[in-house]
């Protein structure tokens, strides 16, 4: 497909995809706003007039998670990350999902050892701490160009700071290859991994549009040439091509 | 120049005389003001003869308390009723015709502001003040009554003439209608009244009123404006000239403090060539790089000081104190209703 059609049909999903998110009604329900952060996003890539040339940052936003096992720990959903298009090509697609839970001692209340003692406790009784993180990335730059990582480095920002984060920012690897994930696929994922007040969008129409759009964006290219790597004749193992070895 | 419009105004109230002189000063105020002054005992004669000579006014002031004095010495009785009464019978009459009330007595224990308050906000449109009316009545009757005109002189029909009327930014048509009352979302014509033009112009002017131009959500006051572009109120001020564009000039613009539309303050900043450069993408932690403003000048959180509060709460110890605050240093309000699309109304404590 020639570049610039790429970056302005990935321009315009994304466009789509944030206009989704800002106009339903179960996101605009989440407390603190989060309709403010995609907005902000909406309204900075709508007037973005280059359709070769643009990058965008979707600040994290939170989504609890309704699951009376885990509600001691008022567990959350972090979402957010960035998209860079240069020269009519997508340079990185970075989006990550952070699982939160209070510090809160919870050792009392469960009448057993959770989440005490921790590391996390002492400075940060009441604020939040991130449990999980993953992140995944599209960065054609490295190897493998389409991986999740476990952790890696928490963006802090705007409403989530004051988070806690012990997972070590520096540990970057393993790169686990993984197809790309851009905003609709990973919100997708996590509506269905986890119960939340987005659990209806499961079966919305126009969601899962938007989730056939992604994967034929993203996915049906990735998974093609997945298959010929794989179907190699010439008995170069998978890791091998995508690490560029042979 | 084109000629200012004429606007007609009914007065209902049972101290006539008094008021002969208050009418004379709003029309000297503003002379495209006609105002007829009656008592409520003339009340079904005179909408009798506005009725049949189809000279029906633009709008209807009626006095709160209309029980205190006779239409004239030696009459036999005062009138017994109080303004509900009236304004119930006008509504009866003319739906679509705003009428407000009008009160001598303006502390908020007043029955009008205390145990009636529910059936006054109920049947009346707007409720001043007497002072209001002699300080700011030539202007708040006149462009009030030429906006409650214009909504009901619209096509009945049709979505889009509600954003006409709104002077509604183009990209924000889809969430507007979310937001729309019920009765609204087919326009200005009643659900299902194809055949009966008579609608809701009452319906959608209240709506505009207490809801899209008071809830923060599409439009922003001075204070929230300036916090979402990350600045002081002062520091606005000057800056605001830039976002003249984003001002809100639809139905009842002119009565109304200034307000601006968030999405066109967004589209203002992020479309100078500068915020290209800058990779920030909420738009208080972007303008005060783009205006090069000091730190000084950047709005802090009441709360915790620090910079780029992203919204505005109220004091849970003061419902009248509104200050910048982190979501993070504030909580969902424990009594203020949320309006979905809106802001949600934060509850901050100071320490």
């Amino acid at each position: 497909m020639p570049r610039n059609k790429v970056a302005r049909q990935l321009r315009k999903h994304l466009l789509k995809a944030l206009e989704y998110i800002i106009t339903n009604s179960d996101f605009a329900s989440l407390p603190g706003d989060q309709c403010k952060f995609v907005s902000s996003a909406y309204n900075r890539l709508k007037t973005t007039g280059n359709d070769r040339n643009w990058n965008i940052e979707i600040t994290q936003f939170e989504v609890p998670i309704e699951d009376q096992k885990l509600d001691p720990h008022s567990p959350t959903l972090l979402m957010g990350g960035i998209m860079q298009v240069k020269n009519g090509m997508p340079t990185h697609l970075s989006f990550s999902v952070c699982v939160t839970f209070t510090t809160k001692d919870n050792a009392v209340e469960c009448g057993k050892i959770v989440n005490a003692p921790s590391c996390c406790l002492p400075g940060y009784l009441n604020q939040k701490r991130v449990v999980r993180r993953f992140h995944f990335d599209f960065q054609p730059s490295i190897s493998p160009s389409s991986h999740v990582q476990y952790g890696g480095i928490f963006h802090e920002n705007g409403h989530v700071t004051d988070c806690h984060y012990c997972l070590e920012h520096f540990l970057e690897n393993p790169r686990i290859h993984y197809p790309p994930i851009d905003l609709v696929l990973l919100l997708d994922l996590m509506i269905r991994e986890f119960e939340t007040v987005l659990k209806n969008w499961r079966q919305e129409t126009n969601w899962r549009s938007l989730v056939l759009k992604s994967q034929d964006l993203w996915w049906k290219d990735y998974w093609n040439r997945s298959a010929i790597h794989i179907n190699d004749p010439r008995g170069v193992t998978f890791h091998e091509r995508i690490y560029g070895e042979r | 120049m084109k000629a200012n419009k004429k606007v007609k105004i009914l007065w209902i109230d049972d101290e006539v005389t008094d008021h002969t002189e208050d009418a004379k000063n709003l029309k000297y105020a503003r002379k495209e003001l006609e105002i007829t002054i009656i008592h409520p005992t003339n009340l079904d004669s005179k909408l009798y003869q506005l009725k049949m000579s189809k000279k029906i006014p633009d709008l209807f002031l009626v006095d709160y308390f209309l029980d205190e004095v006779k239409f004239e010495e030696g009459d036999d009785g005062k009138y017994a009723h109080r303004g509900l009464t009236v304004a119930g019978k006008l509504r009866e009459i003319e739906p679509e015709h705003p009428v407000y009330v009008v009160t001598q007595k303006d502390t908020k224990k007043e029955g009008i502001f205390f145990s009636e308050a529910q059936a006054v906000r109920a049947v009346f449109d707007k409720i001043l003040t007497f002072k209001e009316v002699q300080r700011e009545g030539h202007n708040v009757l006149y462009y009030d009554a030429l906006d409650y005109r214009s909504i009901r002189t619209s096509p009945r029909r049709n979505l889009e003439v509600l954003f006409d009327l709104l002077q509604a930014p183009d990209d924000l048509k889809k969430r507007l209608v979310l937001v729309l009352p019920e009765e609204l979302r087919e326009g200005l014509a009643a659900s299902g009244s194809a055949k009966h033009p008579e609608g809701n112009p009452i319906a959608f002017a209240k709506w505009v009123q207490e809801i899209l131009l008071s809830v923060p959500g599409f439009l922003y006051n001075e204070l929230y404006t300036a916090t979402y572009l990350g600045l002081t109120i002062e520091t606005f001020k000057n800056l605001s000239p830039k976002f003249k564009k984003a001002e809100y000039s639809g139905s009842f613009a002119k009565t109304t403090p200034t307000l601006w539309w968030v999405s066109k303050l967004s589209d203002i900043i992020f479309s100078m060539p500068k915020a290209r450069k800058i990779n920030k993408t909420n738009p208080w932690e972007l303008s005060p790089i783009l205006f090069s403003v000091s730190k000084k000048m950047q709005t802090k959180c009441i709360v915790c000081g620090d910079p780029f509060p992203e919204t505005v709460g109220i004091n849970l110890k003061n419902d009248s104190d509104f200050e910048p605050v982190h979501y993070k240093c504030s909580i969902p309000h424990p009594n203020k209703r949320r309006e979905l699309y809106f802001d949600e109304p934060r509850g901050f404590k100071v320490k």
